[in-house]
C-alpha cells in the first residue's frame, strides 16, 4: 500500500522536477523556423524595416535581429526580447533603400 | 625688328598711335605718306574701339567665383541662416552653387534617414532675400579615405577604353528626370543561353515605369552606358554604349531585384574581369555568418567587409523613376545581410556590384548586392538571381 502511494508521487516529482530544471528560454525549434513564423509580425511593427539571423557580440550564439529605421513607441513596447528561445537584438539602422544615385 | 607675333605688334602700334607718332617714313613713300597716314589712324581706331569694348564684355559676364556679387550676396545669407538652420539635427550643412538657370542659390543639406526631414523641410523659406533655397536629402557626412575612385587608384567612374571591365559606373541611358540623372553599377558578367549579358539590379536598369518627369520609360533594346550619366555630367553622349536592355520584370513579383543588357559586341571584357577583383569563378557559393566578402562598385570601389546575417526579411520601398514617387513597396526574404558601418562598404552608386568571397583568385560569386542604409548592406543570394534568369555567372 505505502508503495502505491510513493510510486506516483515520485512520478509527479519526477515530472515537476524535470520541467523545473527546463527554462522556458531554450529554444525548441531551429531559428530559421522561428524567423518565418515572426516575421510578419514583426514587420508590422512601426519602424520595423528588416529581421534577421544574426549572432551575438560572442560571434557564434545565434539570435534574431530587428532592423529599426526609426525608433517609435510601438517598437519600444512590442519587440520582445526573446522569440522561442531566442535573443532579440534591436538594430537601429535606418531605412533600407536601394542604392542606386542619387 | 624682330618677329614679333600679331599681338606684339599691334600693341606697339597702338602705342604709336597714342603717341601721334613717329616712324619717318621711307623716301619712296613720302608722296604718299599722308593717305597712309590717314588709313593707319582710321585702322586704329577702328582696332581701338574694337578692344575698348572688351572690358564691358567681360563686366557684363563676369565668372561665378567667390567675387561675383550675386555669389557673396548668396554667401551672405548662408552666413546669416546657416548655424540657426544646423541647430536642427535634421539638416547637415549649406553650400552656394548654381542652380539650372546659372542663378546663384543655396542649397541645404537634409539626413534623408531622419524621421522628422518632411517637416524640417516644409519649414524652409523658397528663398531668403532673393537668393534661392534648394533642398538636397543625403547621407551623413563622412570622411572618404581615398574612395570613391577605389583604393588602388583605379577609376570606377571614368569611361574605360572597350572592352570595359565590370565593377565600373553604368546605367540606363535616359536616366534623367526631376532634376537629377540616376546610374549605379555594371557588376558582373552572366551567360543565358549561350549568350553574355551584363548583370545589374532592376532599380538601376528598368525602374523607369512612368513617362512622368522625362517623358519616357524603360524599354528593351534602349541603350545601357558606360559610365552612368551621374558620371558625364548626365550627358548619354558623353558616355559609350556598352550593352542593350532585356527586361526582365523581377519586380515586384519576384524575390530579387535584377536585370540584364546584352552586351554590345566587343564592349565588354569575354572573361567577365572586374575592376581590382579580376576573373572570377564560374560557380558560386552560399553566404554563411562572419564570411569575409568583398565587392567592385561605382562610389566606393574595391571594398570588404563580412556577412552579419542570413535569412532576413526586409522591406525596401522603390522609386518609379529616377528621383520620382513611390512605386511600391518589397518585402523580401531570405536575404543576405552585410555589415557596413558609415557606408564603407556599399553606398549610392553601388547597387548591382557583384559580391563575391573576399579571396584573391577566381572568387565564387555570393550575392547581388542591391540595397542598405549606414549600417547595413543587403544582397540577393546569388543562386536565387541565377536561377530566376536562367543564368551561369561567366568566369573560370
Amino acid at each position: 500500500m505505502r508503495m502505491c502511494i510513493l510510486l506516483p508521487g515520485a512520478v509527479v516529482f519526477f515530472v515537476l522536477t524535470t520541467m523545473a530544471q527546463t527554462p522556458s528560454s531554450t529554444p525548441k525549434r531551429d531559428i530559421n523556423a522561428v524567423l518565418a513564423a515572426h516575421d510578419r509580425e514583426l514587420l508590422a511593427v512601426p519602424g520595423v524595416t528588416g529581421v534577421y539571423i544574426g549572432v551575438l557580440d560572442d560571434q557564434k550564439t545565434p539570435c534574431l535581429k530587428v532592423m529599426l529605421a526609426r525608433r517609435t513607441p510601438e517598437a519600444d513596447r512590442d519587440i520582445p526580447n526573446q522569440l522561442e528561445g531566442y535573443p532579440v537584438i534591436v538594430e537601429l539602422t535606418g531605412e533600407i533603400r536601394p542604392l542606386a544615385t542619387p | 625688328m624682330g618677329d614679333l607675333g600679331p599681338e606684339a605688334k599691334l600693341t606697339r602700334f597702338l602705342r604709336c598711335k597714342a603717341g601721334q607718332i613717329l616712324l619717318q617714313p621711307p623716301p619712296y613713300m613720302r608722296t604718299s605718306w599722308s593717305f597712309v597716314s590717314s588709313l593707319f589712324k582710321s585702322i586704329a581706331v577702328l582696332i581701338a574701339l574694337l578692344l575698348s569694348l572688351r572690358p564691358f564684355s567681360a563686366q557684363a559676364d563676369p565668372p561665378l567665383d567667390n567675387n561675383h556679387p550675386a555669389i557673396r550676396a548668396a554667401i551672405a545669407v548662408q552666413d546669416e541662416v546657416t548655424d540657426e538652420w544646423m541647430k536642427q539635427v535634421e539638416v547637415l550643412g549649406t553650400s552656394v552653387g548654381v542652380d539650372n538657370a546659372s542663378a546663384p542659390a543655396l542649397t541645404v543639406y537634409i539626413d534623408r534617414d531622419a524621421s522628422n526631414a518632411g517637416e524640417v523641410i516644409r519649414n524652409l523659406p523658397a528663398n531668403v532675400r532673393g537668393t534661392a533655397v534648394h533642398v538636397r536629402l543625403t547621407d551623413k557626412f563622412r570622411a572618404m579615405k581615398g574612395n570613391p575612385h577605389g583604393g588602388g587608384g583605379t577609376s570606377h567612374t571614368a569611361l574605360q577604353t572597350p572592352p570595359i571591365q565590370l565593377g565600373t559606373s553604368g546605367g540606363w541611358s535616359k536616366d534623367l528626370a526631376n532634376g537629377y540623372c540616376c546610374g549605379g553599377t555594371l557588376g558582373s558578367l552572366v551567360s543565358i543561353g549561350g549568350k553574355q549579358y551584363i548583370l545589374s539590379n532592376y532599380h538601376v536598369f528598368e525602374s523607369d515605369i512612368v513617362s512622368g518627369g522625362n517623358g519616357t520609360v524603360a524599354t528593351n533594346g534602349d541603350p545601357i552606358i558606360q559610365p552612368g550619366l551621374i558620371d558625364v555630367n548626365c550627358t548619354a553622349s558623353n558616355a559609350q554604349t556598352v550593352g542593350t536592355l532585356v527586361k526582365r520584370n523581377s519586380l515586384p513579383s519576384s524575390n530579387v531585384d535584377c536585370s540584364t543588357a546584352a552586351v554590345v559586341s566587343g564592349m565588354v571584357r569575354t572573361d567577365g574581369a572586374i575592376l581590382e577583383i579580376g576573373t572570377i569563378s564560374h560557380l558560386t557559393m552560399a553566404a554563411s555568418i562572419n564570411q569575409a566578402v568583398k565587392k567592385s562598385g561605382r562610389t566606393t570601389g574595391l571594398t570588404h567587409s563580412s556577412v552579419s546575417g542570413l535569412n532576413a526579411t526586409i522591406s525596401v520601398t522603390y522609386d518609379n523613376e529616377c528621383a520620382g514617387g513611390t512605386a511600391f513597396t518589397k518585402t523580401f526574404t531570405g536575404q543576405i545581410v552585410i555589415a557596413n558601418r558609415g557606408s564603407s562598404f556599399l553606398n549610392s552608386g553601388d547597387s548591382g556590384s557583384l559580391m563575391v568571397e573576399d579571396v584573391s583568385t577566381n572568387p565564387r560569386a555570393v550575392g547581388l548586392l542591391f540595397a542598405g542604409s549606414s549600417t547595413d548592406a543587403i544582397a540577393n543570394p546569388i543562386d536565387q538571381v541565377l536561377s530566376f534568369l536562367g543564368a551561369t555567372m561567366v568566369g573560370q
